[in-house]
């Protein structure tokens, strides 16, 4: 069902800037906030009970095509970047994408290298939850590897840290529903 | 959250292809626009969603023609839920397909828009800013990297 003369026409959309508006979240969204669990979850509970403790990684010289095939393998869609033990960078599909020019091609003569964003964003495995939230949501990244020492513990993605506080959030709401 | 609709969180249009459209024209997009996420279109109906992630699962490697129509890689049937579905119920089913784009479409097969994983995401940071915003920097934050500049 066509709802304008082009067929290939954008749908019109609210042209506003919901973020612009300081009181545009629902007053529904506070009222039921189960505050306690998602204190504890996102200021106590440290990222390393959440983190992948075993990411994916490559080396600087790699071919993105090897890297590539490393993604493929690991269902990753960030490896890290490891020199010897020591992390130097982080490659993610964007990146693969953002470097090869042609459908057909296939990275191999490129290497991670000249592709990788260096010296990462970290946080070490004791920091809270939160902190996790909001380096993801404000720094522009997807994928934050956990460091300690100088030793890599593991990496935390924005799919686990929404899965914690949805399963707080529904729990609370399957709570109220049999209340 | 339990009764707000998800299109309160729409903020852009989404990205149209056709299916039929070759690879190439669909890389350039994902290259040269602020699109994460394209969607793949027959006339005015949803066929499925392509991403990043599609180019790297099933293109790079395969030695697939330039001219390969979309199509063949996209990532198909799409998982959606109408314009008025609840927030909350949106994050569960994102939570549960494991998907980072979840479409808005309309009872009559309009597509609205396509929410994205980071838009959930924001939209809990803000609800408990206490929780998120307020956190105080860590000393193994390097803001020396270009992407956390």
């Amino acid at each position: 069902m066509s709802t304008g003369q082009g067929p290939r026409e954008y749908e019109p959309i609210q042209e506003t800037d919901p973020w612009e508006d300081a009181d545009w979240i629902p007053s529904d969204a506070q009222a039921v906030f189960p505050e306690d669990e998602l204190s504890e979850l996102m200021l106590e509970r440290p990222i390393s009970s959440i983190a992948l403790s075993d990411p994916a990684s490559v080396e600087p010289d790699d071919s993105v095509r090897h890297a590539l095939f490393r993604m493929r393998q690991r269902h990753a869609r960030a490896l890290l970047v490891l020199e010897g033990d020591r992390l130097i960078g982080i490659l993610t599909d964007r990146d693969a994408v953002l470097s090869i020019d042609r459908p057909s091609d296939d990275g191999s003569q490129i290497t991670v290298r000249e592709i990788m964003t260096p010296d990462p964003l970290t946080l070490s495995p004791d920091e809270p939850i939160g902190k996790a939230a909001q380096i993801l949501c404000f720094d522009g990244v997807h994928h934050l590897p956990v460091v300690e020492n100088g030793e890599v513990r593991g990496l935390i993605a924005q799919g686990p840290i929404m899965h914690a506080i949805i399963g707080v959030m529904l729990r609370a709401q399957d709570g109220q529903a049999t209340r | 959250m339990f009764e707000t609709p998800i299109s309160v969180l729409v903020r852009r249009k989404p990205f149209r292809i056709d299916r039929k459209a070759p690879l190439t024209d669909a890389l350039h997009t994902l290259r040269t626009q602020p699109a994460r996420c394209l969607v793949v279109m027959d006339g005015e109906r949803v066929m499925g969603l392509l991403t990043d992630r599609d180019f790297v699962e099933k293109c790079f490697h395969e030695g697939l023609p330039d001219d390969t129509p979309v199509e063949v890689i996209m990532d198909s049937p799409v998982v959606s839920v109408t314009p008025d579905t609840p927030i909350l119920e949106a994050l569960r089913v994102v939570d549960r397909e494991r998907i980072r784009n979840l479409p808005l479409i309309e009872e009559d097969g309009t597509l609205r828009a396509v929410i994205r994983g980071r838009d959930l995401m924001e939209y809990l940071a803000e609800s408990m800013p206490e929780l998120v915003l307020n956190q105080p920097p860590s000393p193994a934050e390097q803001p020396t990297s270009r992407e956390g500049a």
